[in-house]
């Protein structure tokens, strides 16, 4: 569990985060979203102490931060950087085992675990291992950015904006990588970005900042039920506007047609809704029973179909954006 | 010319190679403590920027004095010889390799640098497996850019009495011997450019056996260091020995080697040690004082108008006298009295100004001395080197002495006047008593009968100290008091700089055919 205690962040005149209280629970995978100015990444980065606040504490498991030794603290770890930062010096199997070194393992089982990893993020290991990072992808590169920092087996793994000079494949392929890494490793992992397709897709619970502040804390499809304010909800919704009615959901593909799937007849639902309803309809119905489905018509929609259609949606929108 | 370059060459190699070894030693030396200094500062400010940039500042501004000035500035507290040249070249070189290092070290990626503190690496981890790598290149650039002008300065240490190629380059200068010029020169460059080849090469090697080459290359160096000097040590047993410098050019290595063989054949438990080409007149008599050196040659005439003073307190110029024996005696008497220096007795000859005729003219004109130069010196041009012509002590005193009347007086580049006479461009020129040129082109010198030219004659100068310590030494050299003519002195150095002949071959041929040894 990390908790951040009334932490303020000040440089000179500029406040750049609030009197902010958070906790982010064990296991979770916890998505800071806001724009750019919001504060994420210097709440982020409290975590590991590459900031100090100016006031307020930092706990992980009732320690605050600043009382451990910051080299054993940072060794446990895990960080992930926006490009991958791999050291041009090095090869693959050496930026990745670098922590390892640290931490005097020896050859072999540090060996033995970089392959490991790199076979667990679809690299192969007898291909990879003697490359050097400028013979890498963007999206190789960031595989072993993450390899890298999962090598030491850490409580937990800070990931600030990691897949946002991605292109949309590789951006997809690894947002369902780390997805999938989490669901296997149950590691903590703390996710910051500044789209809010991305923190819908690959948030247990997720927090809103805005300038310092944060503006909510929860499920997506709490926040998405119930935007605590006018900013969250047109950082939220305003993208889904257009297309916020539910056929427009089961026009998109999303949801199981149970004419089509006879297994699918013992499948439960809480609630039915039209297709004049709204998406704000359904998830407000997900907030009250999220295990639970939702009836449309002969169409059964569960809250991953909602996230995943909000966030293909904004994928769109980005596209016609850039496109213009 | 090439046959010439090849026979120095075959003729001094042993030499030359012990140059080149001297230079390599004086530029490895610099480039180890500019390395050591550098590159640990470097480290030491990357995270102190207003620090490091005021070292830069420093740095840079050390840059811009001249070398020489450098030079002159550190004599007084390190003396001469190979410790404030390689001093010089340190000063010099800090500024590259430092600048390099600290913009490289400065420079680095700050993802990179904060991916490295996030992973938690210690300090000396994160320099050495991340900040120093990447800073590699950078580093290296500013090595090689040091040691090439180490290589290059490095030819000022002869300047001082550091040795080096640079001895080469100077006596090639001074001698006029484009022999000795080129190999100081060409040896010099081509040592640089091997050595930027090589630096080019290390830096794709890894930082680690990097490390291990140049701890191997200290030992080897540290090693041959201290092997040669217990070697000579151990070589030179229970021997004495004197060292003995001389100035620049063939004359005063010629009289050092008759010092040499005279001192070691009266006293067998005596080593001579021979620095000859080892600087100017002030380097040699600071060397002197500071007793870096024994004796060496000086000349009568240089010690009243340079070295002494006219006693007084307000310090001024000492009086020349014209007379040869008067002159000698008044500069002993200065030399012991205001720096406590035994001044032995002179030699005969004498290396003074002169004017100069050819012979032809000389027997037609029946010319014995300026003189009877003056009776028909309308009918005569002349030209000048352009400092004899302006000092008044030269052509304009000369002029009023004689009553010469030339028909025309010019300015001539001192190197082409010999041969403008000898080729009847001009009629007369002044010249110095022993150059061998009056020999080469068959000149004749009319005797200065008016004692106008103050006189120079040379005499062995030595601490008081050493004399009444040494007085075996004092005996050997005197035996050259009153010896070697104009005319002997001349074809000596006829033998040394046109003939290049060994400066020790003719000295001994002197001494065993004068029966001094």
């Amino acid at each position: 569990m990390i908790q951040f205690d009334h932490v303020t962040q000040q440089y000179d005149d500029t406040v750049a985060l609030k009197n902010l209280n958070l906790t982010i629970e064990s296991h979770e995978l916890f998505v800071l979203v806001g724009p750019s100015g919001s504060g994420k990444t210097t709440l982020l980065k409290m975590v590991n102490r590459l900031n100090e606040p100016t006031s307020g504490r930092v706990l992980i498991d009732g320690e605050n931060v600043a009382d451990h030794d910051l080299n054993d603290l940072r060794q446990h770890i895990g960080y992930v950087l926006q490009t991958g930062a791999l050291f041009p010096n090095m090869t693959v199997e050496q930026n990745a085992g670098i922590e390892l070194d640290v931490l005097g393992w020896k050859p072999e089982r540090k060996r033995k675990r970089v392959r490991d990893l790199l076979n667990r993020v679809g690299l192969n290991p007898d291909k990879f291992c003697d490359r050097m990072p400028s013979e890498l992808s963007g999206g190789e590169a960031q595989r072993v950015g993450i390899v890298r920092a999962l090598a030491a087996e850490p409580l937990m793994i800070l990931m600030d904006e990691p897949f946002s000079a991605l292109d949309p494949v590789s951006r997809k392929q690894l947002q369902d990588l780390v997805l999938q890494l989490h669901e296997e490793l149950g590691i903590t992992v703390i996710f910051v970005t500044h789209d809010m397709s991305e923190a819908m897709l690959m948030a247990d619970r997720l927090a809103i900042m805005r300038k310092g502040e944060l503006q909510q804390c929860g499920t997506p499809a709490e926040v998405m039920a119930k935007p605590a304010n006018e900013f969250v909800r047109s950082f939220f919704l305003d993208r889904a506007a257009d297309s916020r009615y539910l056929s427009n959901i089961v026009d998109a593909g999303f949801g199981v047609d149970l004419r089509n799937n006879p297994a699918s007849s013992d499948v439960s639902w809480s609630r039915e809704l039209s297709a004049s309803d709204t998406v704000v309809d359904l998830a407000a119905a997900f907030h009250a029973a999220p295990r639970s489905g939702v009836k449309m018509g002969n169409h059964l929609l569960r809250q991953s179909d909602l996230i995943a259609y909000l966030a293909s949606i904004s994928a769109e929108r980005k596209g016609e954006e850039a496109a213009k | 010319m090439m046959q010439q370059l090849g026979t120095y060459i075959a003729e001094n190699w042993s030499d030359i190679l012990l140059a080149l070894w001297d230079h390599l030693k004086i530029s490895v030396i610099a480039t180890v403590i500019t390395l050591v200094i550098a590159l640990p500062l470097a480290v030491v400010l990357m995270n102190r920027r207003r620090a490091g940039e005021i070292v830069l500042q420093i740095a840079s501004a050390i840059q811009t004095i001249p070398s020489l000035a450098i030079l002159g500035i550190l004599i007084p507290f390190v003396g001469i010889g190979t410790v404030p040249a390689v001093i010089a070249l340190v000063l010099y070189a800090i500024m590259p390799v430092f600048q390099n290092a600290y913009t490289g070290l400065t420079t680095i990626d700050p993802e990179l640098t904060e991916a490295a503190e996030a992973l938690g690496l210690p300090r000396r981890m994160k320099l050495f497996r991340v900040q120093i790598p990447l800073a590699m290149p950078m580093i290296m650039s500013g090595i090689r850019i040091a040691v090439v002008m180490i290589i290059g300065t490095a030819t000022l240490a002869a300047l001082i009495g550091g040795g080096g190629l640079g001895t080469y380059i100077l006596l090639g200068i001074q001698t006029n011997n484009d022999a000795a010029l080129i190999v100081g020169a060409v040896l010099s460059a081509a040592l640089a450019l091997l050595a930027s080849g090589l630096i080019k090469v290390l830096s794709r090697v890894s930082l680690k056996s990097l490390g291990i080459g140049v701890l191997v290359m200290a030992v080897i160096f540290g090693g041959l260091g201290i092997g040669t000097s217990v070697a000579s040590r151990v070589a030179q047993g229970e021997k004495t020995t004197v060292v003995i410098a001389g100035k620049m050019g063939g004359e005063p290595e010629l009289l050092i080697n008759m010092y040499k063989d005279l001192i070691e054949a009266s006293d067998p438990n005596v080593a001579v040690e021979l620095k000859p080409n080892f600087g100017g007149t002030s380097f040699l008599f600071k060397a002197l004082k500071s007793e870096k050196i024994d004796i060496y040659p000086e000349f009568t005439g240089t010690v009243l108008q340079s070295l002494v003073t006219d006693g007084t307190s307000a310090g001024g110029k000492a009086h020349v006298s014209h007379n040869p024996a008067t002159a000698y005696k008044d500069a002993a008497a200065a030399l012991t009295a205001q720096f406590d220096m035994t001044y032995l007795k002179p030699m005969k000859y004498e290396n003074t100004y002169a004017v100069a005729v050819r012979t032809a003219d000389a027997k037609k004109y029946d010319l014995k001395t300026v003189g009877d130069l003056a009776q028909i010196s309308q009918n005569f041009s002349s030209a000048f080197d352009p400092d004899f012509y302006q000092q008044s002590d030269g052509y304009p005193g000369l002029q009023k002495t004689y009553g010469l009347k030339f028909s025309s007086a010019k300015t001539m580049e001192p190197s082409l006047r010999y041969e403008a006479l000898a080729d009847g461009k001009i009629d007369a020129t002044d010249a110095y008593t022993t150059d061998p040129q009056v020999k080469q082109y068959n000149l004749t010198l009319l005797k200065d009968t008016k004692s106008f030219f103050p006189p120079y004659q040379g005499a062995p100068l030595m601490n008081a100290s050493f004399a009444s310590a040494h007085p075996k030494v004092v005996a050997a050299l005197n035996k050259l008091a009153g010896k070697i003519s104009d005319e002997d002195m001349r074809e000596m150095n006829y033998r040394v700089t046109v003939n290049h002949e060994k400066a020790a071959t003719v000295a001994s041929d002197y001494l065993s055919k004068n029966g001094l040894v």
